[in-house]
């Protein structure tokens, strides 16, 4: 989700900020995208230090998340 | 006007305009051999459209041309060109009078507006009128359908409301109103206290925006007001003949219902705007409109007064004059959704054409109703619904500082300056638009929107995320499955996803064969995962497969 949705929008973000997730590494595909998300405010995590990157979405979340995309200004 | 036990109906026999249905122009089609056309068109010159399949031109032609054409070749066919128009609905000249002609209205049409006309009942059968039901509270209903007009009044009244436009007959001021008819009136235009006063109580049960009572009661009847302010208090616009028993001076000869506060009294005015001549006077008069000579829907079995029988006919009356208000107020409640009676008929006193002595006064209240698409002198809140969206415009802010609109006591999300947006599911919402007047004066005026979808069975306003689905909803990014249901809780697959971001980006989601092997032209997805491809949004797996019916991961 965080790789496609930041594909699709484009935040801008600071890459040089800290990390807040313990599961998260730069050896991932989707570190930026999760950089961007939680700067962004599209998501938090699922915890304050755990972001689950491999947990299953349902389609509520997912519809949160994409509102937000679309309409920051709203829904943040 | 119609008397509780007494008639009188003011008769008068008009002849009616006749529709033209074709007519002719300076334009001539030329039928002749091709060389004589070949000719023709040298010496008469001003070919405005050739043929082709068929030796034929036109040409414009001043009558002395024509007859020196004629005269050069004999064998020449001349033809006119007659233009045809379809038979079109009748607008009576007294909308014009009050600006609510088609054309000043359009695109607006009292589209999903209740209104009830409560009188002899409605003619179920007229061609040019629907009834989209009604009640029978009169102590004699008609035989077939109980709130059929068995006596015309009624009829009349409502063509002027809400005569189809059709092609045929006449229009109304609002043509797509749901029409309701309350018959309390028998059919000889009499009926009781109990049997009005029970038929206010069906408009109010039956959640009627507009009431129009071209009654008239020459004694206050008390059980009809304190229902009538029920009514009012409940947010309904009720508009009421002001009576036909003429006065002068500073006599007060107006009737009831209209004197009570909660009822809009209309006077009767002729198409120069002078006084009907029987058109009730008083301090409680808010309204002139026209009201003379009429022409509107009759029903045709009763039709015996002007030697046509066709449905229609002449009538004057401020019963005439109270349905051209209803029309108006109408067209405003499709306008502007959302505001109350009380702001309606604050914005329309606002906008009325003074007559009369300057402001306010006993022959014509306000002055003559008038509908102005741009209402300049009255701050309000336009608001606009898409779906479950709704969106708030404050107009005319220049009179009115520190704006605020409020949900309870949350005040809603700004989307800018004096804009403001929320989405919802279906259900009744209140609003509260707080303000500072021009004169200083703070001001609270309420908002209530009713919105229709979404209707999702799994997602209501219970629910925090309810807000989030009905923006996409509202912005048809996502609709649910066709059971009614959202399945929130559902995980979503790869694909669902890809046709919610294809829909907000508007990606071309036409299926069709992707580079993925496993999302052929079959899946219903294939167009947007194919698109958010070639836009780089998406890569798919290294085994070179995008496995579509995957959940997706945070």
């Amino acid at each position: 989700m965080a790789l496609l949705i930041q594909n699709t929008y484009q935040f801008k973000f600071d890459p040089a900020a800290k990390m807040p997730f313990t599961d998260v590494n730069e050896s991932m595909a989707s570190y930026e995208a999760i950089q961007a998300m939680t700067q962004q405010g599209i998501t938090l995590g699922v915890s304050e230090t755990t972001f689950g990157p491999s947990m299953n979405m349902n389609r509520y979340s997912f519809s949160v998340f994409l509102a937000r995309a679309e309409n920051p200004l709203l829904f943040k | 006007m119609k008397r509780v036990g007494l008639l009188t109906l003011l008769l008068a026999f008009l002849f009616l305009p006749s529709h033209i249905f074709a007519e002719e122009t300076d334009t001539y089609l030329i039928h002749a051999n091709e060389d004589q056309l070949e000719e023709i068109k040298v010496q008469f010159g001003a070919v405005t459209k050739e043929f082709e399949e068929i030796p034929l031109v036109e040409l414009k032609l001043s009558e002395s041309d024509k007859a020196a054409l004629q005269e050069q070749f004999s064998s020449a066919e001349i033809y006119p060109n007659r233009q045809y128009e379809t038979a079109a609905d009748l607008v009576s000249p007294s909308f014009s009078m009050i600006k609510s002609a088609p054309k000043q209205t359009s695109p607006y049409s009292g589209k999903g507006v209740k209104v009830a006309v409560l009188d002899t009942g409605i003619d179920t059968e007229h061609p040019d009128l629907k009834v989209a039901g009604g009640v029978c509270t009169a102590a004699v209903c008609a035989s077939k359908v109980p709130y059929d007009d068995n006596f015309g009044h009624g009829t009349h009244v409502a063509g002027i409301i809400a005569a189809q436009k059709n092609d045929s007959g006449i229009i109304g001021i609002a043509p797509n109103v749901q029409l309701y008819a309350i018959k309390a009136m028998n059919n000889r235009g009499s009926g009781s206290t109990a049997q009005i006063t029970k038929g206010v109580e069906w408009a109010i049960q039956n959640k009627i925006d507009i009431l129009n009572l071209s009654i008239s009661i020459s004694v206050n009847d008390r059980p009809l007001e304190l229902m009538l302010q029920e009514a009012y208090k409940q947010g309904m616009i009720i508009i009421s003949a002001a009576g036909n028993e003429g006065g002068s001076g500073q006599m007060d000869t107006m009737t009831y219902p209209a004197k009570y506060s909660s009822v809009i009294a209309v006077g009767a005015v002729n198409n120069d705007f002078s006084r009907e001549e029987n058109s009730s006077i008083g301090p409680s008069m808010e309204f002139a409109a026209p009201g003379t000579e009429i022409f509107s829907t009759y029903p045709k079995e009763l039709d015996e007064w002007d030697n046509k029988i066709d449905g229609y006919r002449n009538l004057t009356g401020t019963s005439m004059a109270a349905p051209h208000v209803a029309g108006v107020f109408a067209i405003y409640k499709e306008q502007y959704p959302g505001l109350t009676n009380v702001k309606l008929r604050e914005m329309a006193q606002a906008t009325a054409k003074d007559l009369g002595t300057p402001g306010r006064d006993n022959v014509y209240g306000f002055g003559a109703i008038q509908y102005e698409k741009e209402i300049k002198a009255v701050p309000f809140i336009q608001a606009a619904i898409k779906k479950g969206g709704i969106s708030f415009t404050l107009k005319n802010s220049e009179l009115a500082t520190s704006p605020s609109l409020k949900e309870g006591t949350t005040e809603l999300k700004s989307t800018g300056t004096n804009k403001w947006e929320t989405y919802k599911t279906k259900g009744n919402y209140s609003f509260t638009f707080s303000y500072t007047d021009t004169k200083g004066v703070k001001k609270t005026e309420n908002l209530s929107i009713s919105l229709t979808e979404p209707a999702f069975k799994d997602v209501t306003m219970t629910s925090w995320f309810a807000p989030h689905i009905s923006y996409l909803y509202s912005n048809n990014m996502i609709s649910g499955y066709t059971d009614g249901t959202f399945k929130p809780r559902k995980e979503i697959t790869r694909a669902e996803a890809l046709i919610l971001i294809g829909r907000a980006k508007g990606l071309d989601g036409k299926a069709r064969n992707t580079v993925f092997k496993d999302v052929s032209a079959n899946n219903a997805a294939s167009g947007y995962i194919q698109a958010a491809y070639d836009k780089g949004i998406l890569s798919g797996f290294p085994d070179g497969t995008f496995r579509p019916y995957q959940s997706v991961t945070r």
